[in-house]
């Protein structure tokens, strides 16, 4: 199989491939905000396992799809009400936790806790649809970045 | 489906779920608390906060508004009191809740259940020190009271309706912080709650007593002794009601015992059971000095409580405006009204009686069981009640059995010997005044309303626990104070120690009548004034019982006999005065006593410093350092040989006994150490402890914390005790005997002074915020200013400035039909 493209015919593929993870983290991002509105704290997950079940992808992309996105919409809220706040609770709580009282780490945390669950609920969803790994998925998924040379 | 890897990774996700729902140690459900839509994310509250909003609301009879100035106080309009109350209940759930329930759940012995069993099981002895005590029981007594009356029950109904009202519309996301933080949800307020909160208020000022340190001293020291370290006359006492005021005959004569030398005064039974005490130093300064020594003729009456400074503050400031009256001042976050301020005819406050109206009975029972005791020659039935302690972390309750006697509940018995851990067979129950049937309510209810003097007579008539002086001015130009309670009348030191709980004959045999309390009303001299010390000279024909702090009055109605043409500012001077006349009484004494020949340069340094001191405690003085641990070890030196003897609980005479037995007696016997064959002077000494005290004067210095207030280190603290949550270090200066009474944790709680002008003329200020969100700006808002002696004007709000720009933020409310 000739597996040589176009250089254009390249690009786009690269940019098909990574608007589907942009999307996935998005979607991910979105119905994670909205569970939040309705359902206790763990509700992202659902979305994550949701999202990560119906857009397949390489496990491994699953999971740092939800990861980003959490930790992107947990982390972003929280920077974003903390420059409301001016700082003043999370100081205290970076204090109490303990973070030596910084805000930064404090909003790092919160992120990189969201992000685990995420990642993991993501991936389990990918798990719950996705095929074996199959030649034909194998093959589109590592199309932009081949690993070896093509054997001739 | 891929099953092995979809089975690994669902599980681990779902572990790692399941552990951030998961309350571990002292660390909150960490996905549930860091989630930014429902954790403490959410109680960062926006610099910008807009406060505004329109509530429909059941429960209202009318509309209402309130109106928020820039400092987040209230001004409430209502057009009934019971609307009035009902706001005042929704306002305080919104700014304070969780600091009301816990504080209500401390006075219910309910600690542990939130807390836990704490270090040594010390909050589950808290609880059952509460509940032994009777502080539930007392407060269904109080709640039977106030709802046989119609207009208490009334506003309490609608007080407790507009808590619910806030609780029933709280999201998770907007539970107050420290719920999040210790994981646990509010739940319904009740009238009860109410009723636990001025228990709580008892508990803090009327629950003191030293009956089983004495008791012990009395068997440790001789007569002659013990009279020396515990004396009943204070020599520089000026009491509430000057000396030389005649009082009306008793009306009751209480009869002392015909076994009270045998089996009282003369009982040699030691007590190893060690009490729970509230704070020691709760006092207060209050004073109003009529107009023909103000500026402006008119009264000026100024009041400032001294309780511990919390976050969330102990008051809530707020303006409530009805038909029937128009009130500002400061509430109580748990209960209705205003509790000390001023309307549109007079003002009031409040500070704290401190007489002894909790005693204990040695009760002798058959056998352990404790169902029957011996009483009056009989064996006589026990009541009995058990209460059932939850413990959080623990799947059994802790049930604790009370017996119940004539006297009152066993307090400490061999099940419970409170803070000690040295086991005892005895058993104790306790009469507490707070346990007899009140209602309290009723007094600022009809303060709030009141007009004159006649009024707040009749306010007053309500008030039995706990005992204060409540000074009264009004525009009309009186001044009074009334030392006002329900006081056993009691036999000469009835109750200083543990009584014989074997008959009646120890029995409280009645109630002092209203009317003979001590009072005061337009004095000659043009001021009325209380700062906890005892109300009346030996004339008096009642006992009074003998821990009363001397100086803060005596200082008080020195600085006002001198003052004239009084204006407000010179009023706020006086409450922040950081005079400290205990140390200017005992510094000539030190100074004449130093043994100059047993100092080093070093040493001379210090006493220079010293000298030169006008013993004033202001934040950046050295000299009030100085003379504290100077005067530390003097005491320890003189009394340390003596009570050390003894493991038993002890009370170290007050420093006001030892200075005033020092300025009489340079003999003074206990200066000797009998652990030495020689006999030391009262020159040795002092210079002894002046040496012992510059090691330390050194440290401090070392650390920076040679001045006063780094020294003393006032904290604005967390009801938690949290730092993060509390302001520290602050520099403020004062101290126990200065009139700016500002200690470590405790201090001036509002300082209010109102002049009595047409338009009346207020300031005020207390340590706190009006929000009880640490994630609030408004949270310590007024801390550093109360730091600094400043005050803010307080705005009562006029009808026509609705539009005036000092009002960020309006609710409005109107009643909600049920029936759509």
């Amino acid at each position: 199989m000739d597996r040589s493209f176009e250089p254009q015919t390249k690009l786009i593929i690269i940019i098909h491939y990574d608007m589907k993870f942009l999307i996935t983290i998005l979607l991910i991002a979105l119905l994670s905000f909205l569970c939040g509105l309705y359902l206790p704290w763990w509700g992202f997950a659902l979305a994550a396992c949701l999202v990560g079940a119906l857009i397949p992808q390489r496990p491994g992309l699953s999971f740092l799809a939800g990861f980003l996105a959490l930790f992107l919409l947990w982390g972003g809220l929280a920077c974003f009400i903390n420059a409301a706040n001016n700082s003043i609770l999370s100081v205290k709580i970076a204090q109490i936790l303990p973070l030596n009282g910084s805000p930064v780490l404090l909003i790092l945390v919160t992120g990189f806790v969201a992000a685990l669950v995420g990642g993991g609920a993501a991936l389990t969803g990918c798990y719950l649809t996705g095929k074996a790994p199959l030649r034909e998925t194998e093959e589109e998924l590592s199309l932009p970045y081949p690993e070896e040379e093509p054997v001739a | 489906m891929r099953i092995v890897p979809f089975g690994i990774s669902f599980l681990l996700t779902a572990g790692l779920v399941y552990t951030l729902n998961m309350q571990m140690g002292k660390i909150p459900p960490l996905g549930k608390f860091l989630s930014p839509q429902h954790g403490f994310w959410q109680n960062a509250e926006p610099a910008d906060q807009a406060f505004d909003t329109t509530l429909s609301l059941p429960g209202l009879k009318d509309r209402a508004e309130v109106y928020f100035d820039e400092y987040l106080i209230p001004h409430v309009y209502a057009n009934s009191q019971k609307d009035a109350c009902f706001i005042q209940g929704y306002l305080h759930a919104k700014f304070r809740l969780w600091q009301m329930e816990f504080q209500t759940h401390a006075a219910a012995g309910r600690l542990s259940e939130i807390l836990g069993p704490g270090d040594g099981d010390r909050y589950i002895k808290y609880d059952r020190s509460m509940r032994r005590l009777g502080m539930v029981y007392g407060a269904k007594k109080t709640l039977e009271e106030i709802e046989k009356d119609s207009a208490t029950k009334r506003d309490c109904d609608a007080y407790t309706a507009g808590v619910n009202e806030y609780i029933k519309g709280l999201k998770e996301s907007e539970l107050p912080l420290e719920y999040k933080l210790l994981n646990y949800r509010p739940e319904p307020w009740t009238n009860l709650k109410i009723a636990l909160f001025i228990k709580y208020m008892a508990y803090d000022l009327a629950g003191a007593d030293n009956d089983f340190e004495l008791t012990n001293a009395k068997s440790l020291f001789s007569k002659e002794a013990f009279a020396k370290l515990y004396p009943s006359v204070q020599d520089s006492l000026d009491p509430i009601v000057p000396k030389g005021t005649s009082f009306l005959p008793a009306g009751i004569q209480p009869k002392i015992p015909s076994t009270a030398d045998s089996l009282y005064f003369n009982n040699k039974d030691t007590v190893t059971m060690q009490e729970m005490k509230p704070e020691k130093s709760n006092g207060s300064n209050n004073w109003a000095v009529s107009g023909k020594k103000t500026l402006s003729g008119r009264p000026i009456l100024c009041n400032d409580p001294h309780l511990s400074t919390n976050l969330p503050a102990i008051w809530y400031q707020m303006q409530i405006r009805t038909p029937g009256y128009n009130t500002y001042g400061v509430s109580f976050p748990g209960a209705p009204y205003i509790i000390i301020g001023f309307n549109d005819s007079c003002a009031w406050g409040i500070t704290n009686a401190g007489r002894d109206v909790r005693d204990y009975y040695s009760i002798k029972f058959k056998d352990d069981s404790r169902q029957v005791y011996w009483f009056n020659k009989d064996w006589k039935t026990a009541g009995q009640w058990i209460d059932t302690i939850k413990v959080r972390g623990r799947e059994t309750p802790f049930y604790d059995t009370v017996a119940t006697t004539v006297f009152g509940p066993v307090m400490f018995d061999p099940t419970f010997t409170g803070f000690s851990d040295v086991p005892s067979t005895r058993s104790y129950a306790v009469h507490w005044k707070a346990n007899d049937p009140s209602n309290e309510m009723e007094t600022f209810s009809r303060l709030q309303s009141a007009k004159n003097y006649d009024d707040y007579k009749q306010a007053l008539e309500y008030f039995k626990t706990p005992g204060q002086n409540i000074v009264f001015a009004a525009k009309s130009g009186t001044i009074a104070i009334w030392q006002q309670g329900e006081f056993p009348a009691k036999w000469k030191e009835q109750g200083s120690f543990v009584m014989p709980g074997e008959d009646s004959s120890y029995m409280w045999q009645g109630n002092i009548r209203a009317f003979e309390n001590p009072y005061m009303i337009d004095p000659e001299r043009g001021f009325v004034s209380s700062a906890n010390q005892a109300p009346v000279d030996t004339t008096y024909p009642y006992f009074l019982g003998s821990d009363f702090p001397l100086y803060r009055g005596l200082a008080i109605n020195r600085f006002l006999s001198h003052m004239d043409s009084i204006t407000p500012n010179d009023m706020m001077k006086l409450q922040t005065e950081n005079y400290d006349i205990f140390a200017d009484m005992a510094k000539p004494l030190l100074l004449r006593n130093i043994d100059d020949s047993r100092l080093s340069a070093e040493d001379r340094n210090y006493l220079n410093v010293f000298k030169l001191w006008k013993c004033r405690n202001d934040p950046g003085e050295e000299g009030p350092v100085i003379f504290s641990r100077w005067w530390f070890h003097l005491q320890q030196d003189i009394y340390d040989d003596e009570f050390s003897k003894s493991r038993l609980p002890l009370l170290r005479p007050y420093e006001s006994t030892l200075l005033e037995a020092l300025l009489k007696d340079t003999a003074y016997e206990f200066i000797d150490n009998i652990n030495t064959p020689e006999k030391e002077t009262l020159k040795q000494v002092v210079t002894t402890a002046f040496l012992k005290s510059i090691p330390e004067l050194a440290a401090a210095g070392k650390e920076d914390k040679l001045t006063w207030a780094k020294y003393k280190d006032t904290w604005a603290r967390h009801l938690l005790r949290l730092p993060a949550f509390s302001r520290m270090h602050l520099p403020i200066g004062g101290g126990t005997h200065s009139i700016n009474a500002a200690k470590q944790f405790h201090g001036p709680s509002w300082r209010m002074v109102v002049q009595l002008t047409n338009k009346t003329e207020a300031y005020g200020i207390y340590p706190g915020g009006q929000s009880g969100n640490p994630g609030s700006p408004y949270y310590d808002t007024f801390i550093d200013y109360w730091a600094a002696g400043k005050y803010f004007p307080l705005w009562v709000m006029e009808k026509e400035e609705t539009k005036d720009k000092r009002i960020k933020w309006i609710v409005h409310l109107s009643p909600k039909q049920n029936s759509l």
